[in-house]
């Protein structure tokens, strides 16, 4: 699988939209082709290494990133200056469009946390892209729904669960994402303080809370990576069922 | 005597029910005016339609009047077409898995509700209830799609609006996770300032609202929401008349809510 992945990539450093792999996951999917051929004369690929910023918060706004291989983290440190994450991107997704129209600052910080290869769009070309194709925007909406609704989402979990049921929730969560996933042994790529950042607690009690985990034999941990032993205990303590032993 | 009572009772329930029957009549006939002569349209989301784009808009819309508490829509049901606030008050609200309810947006006159599961082709992801007698202008789904399709400015104001809401709800969520109930509650109290407005004495809050609700709105119990306010009443940063809030000392409350933009 790692072979073949990084085979394609080297093929495709700076890979024409049309024949991008990931056309069909991410916004352009339905993107007529000689706008998208028109769009590719006009990005840049830049290549960021591991622990670079993409966006800093507040920073004026130049344009956005689609990823097209690695993991970005994208959060706020907006209160006090403690970080809070909001979501992770993918290769795919587009980072920034939260501030494309309403303001003249990007409202977050976008962080590589693996080596990260992205596209780069100005703001006035995708302007135009959005502006003249209605396919393209269609699709940009619905994609924005399910980014506020999943937001929404973690605001009702965030307000009304434990700590301990919303990072049942939340590894579940992640281990859905993760696209290579067999279920029974499903590491999470993440490190202990960046899950806490997520869900707006400290590291020492969410170790707390993994040490417990794992004397139930819920999740095991591998080299500082969590797997997942018993999915559906964790499910169960997700919705507040836990079964007292 | 008690036999005049005995024959009374029946004639004054049927006074009451046609006393109620005339009111629904007068309720039925509050007119809403045409789209094109509406007062909100420079503030709403249909401001980039021309003329004749206003005109199919209000040829195909129809409107009620929402009473206080009763749901405009339910969370989960399909939707069917947008809602247009033409007066009152909404709330936007999702039900935890516990069963208790957290508000996630608050609608007033001129605000849009409803679009994002019509975007999304999706079912309602929340439940609008109004929180006071509320006029609702409803729009058939076919018609705002067509619009969407059609006209690329009206698209980009649904991208704006859209974006706006989802900076507001990361903004929150940022919020919930890392402050205090205290932060919190102080920040509901200066959301419900800017966005319901003040009454002409400039510091009271132009809303009713139950404590329960402005404690799901900062994500807290009942309980904690009225110790909070009352213990704000007590260092007079606000003061409660009835069931109204009366801002007395601003400055300390964003202090409290620790807001820094």
């Amino acid at each position: 699988m790692n072979t073949q992945n990084a085979s394609v990539n080297i093929q495709l450093k700076t890979p024409n939209c049309n024949q991008c792999w990931l056309k069909d996951f991410s916004v352009f999917k339905d993107c007529p082709k000689e706008i998208l051929d028109e769009m590719f004369v006009h990005k840049q690929s830049r290549q960021f290494k591991k622990n670079e910023m993409l966006v800093r918060e507040n920073d004026s706004f130049q344009g956005v990133f689609c990823i097209h291989e690695g993991v970005v983290k994208v959060s706020t440190s907006r209160n006090k200056n403690k970080e809070f994450i909001l979501w992770f991107a993918r290769p795919g997704d587009i980072i920034g469009i939260d501030s494309f129209v309403t303001s003249e600052n990007y409202s977050f910080n976008a962080l590589a946390i693996e080596p990260v290869s992205a596209c780069f769009i100005t703001a006035s070309d995708f302007n135009e892209l959005i502006s003249n194709d209605p396919v393209v925007s269609r699709k940009l909406m619905k994609d924005m729904c399910e980014k506020i609704n999943f937001i929404e989402d973690r605001i009702t979990s965030i307000s009304r669960k434990k700590i301990r049921e919303q990072f049942a929730e939340m590894l579940i969560s992640m281990s859905m994402q993760n696209k290579n996933a067999v279920l029974g042994n499903l590491p999470i790529n993440c490190s202990v303080k960046d899950l806490a950042s997520i869900m707006g607690t400290t590291k020492n009690y969410l170790d707390k809370i993994l040490s417990d985990f794992n004397r139930k034999k819920v999740v095991s941990m591998h080299n500082k990576k969590i797997v997942i032993k018993d999915f559906d205990k964790l499910s169960l303590i997700a919705i507040g069922d836990e079964p007292l032993n | 005597m008690t036999c005049i009572i005995f024959f009374n009772a029946p004639c004054l329930l049927l006074c009451v029910s046609q006393f109620e029957r005339s009111m629904k009549v007068v309720e039925k006939k509050i007119e809403v005016p045409p789209c094109d002569k509406c007062g909100n349209l420079t503030g709403s989301m249909f401001c980039s339609l021309d003329k004749t784009e206003i005109g199919q808009l209000s040829s195909h819309k129809s409107f009620n009047l929402y009473k206080k508490g009763q749901v405009v829509f339910y969370e989960g049901n399909q939707p069917q077409g947008l809602y247009c606030i033409y007066s009152g008050k909404v709330k936007i609200h999702k039900l935890g898995d516990d069963g208790k309810e957290q508000i996630v947006r608050l609608a007033k006159t001129g605000n849009v509700i409803g679009y994002r599961a019509l975007l999304s082709m999706d079912n309602y992801y929340a439940t609008a209830t109004a929180l006071e007698n509320t006029l609702i202008c409803f729009f058939p789904k076919l018609v705002y799609l067509d619009l969407l399709m059609k006209n690329p400015e009206f698209s980009m104001k649904t991208i704006k609006i859209l974006s706006g809401d989802l900076k507001t709800a990361e903004q929150m969520v940022t919020n919930m996770a890392q402050k205090h109930v205290r932060e919190r509650m102080a920040e509901a109290l200066l959301l419900l300032k800017e966005f319901f407005g003040l009454e002409e004495d400039k510091a009271t809050i132009n809303t009713v609202l139950t404590r329960e609700d402005i404690g799901s709105i900062a994500g807290t119990t009942t309980e904690t929401s009225i110790r909070v306010l009352s213990d704000f009443n007590k260092s007079k940063i606000i003061k409660l008349v009835g069931k109204k809030i009366k801002i007395l000392n601003n400055r300390e409350l964003s202090k409290i809510a620790n807001v820094t933009e």
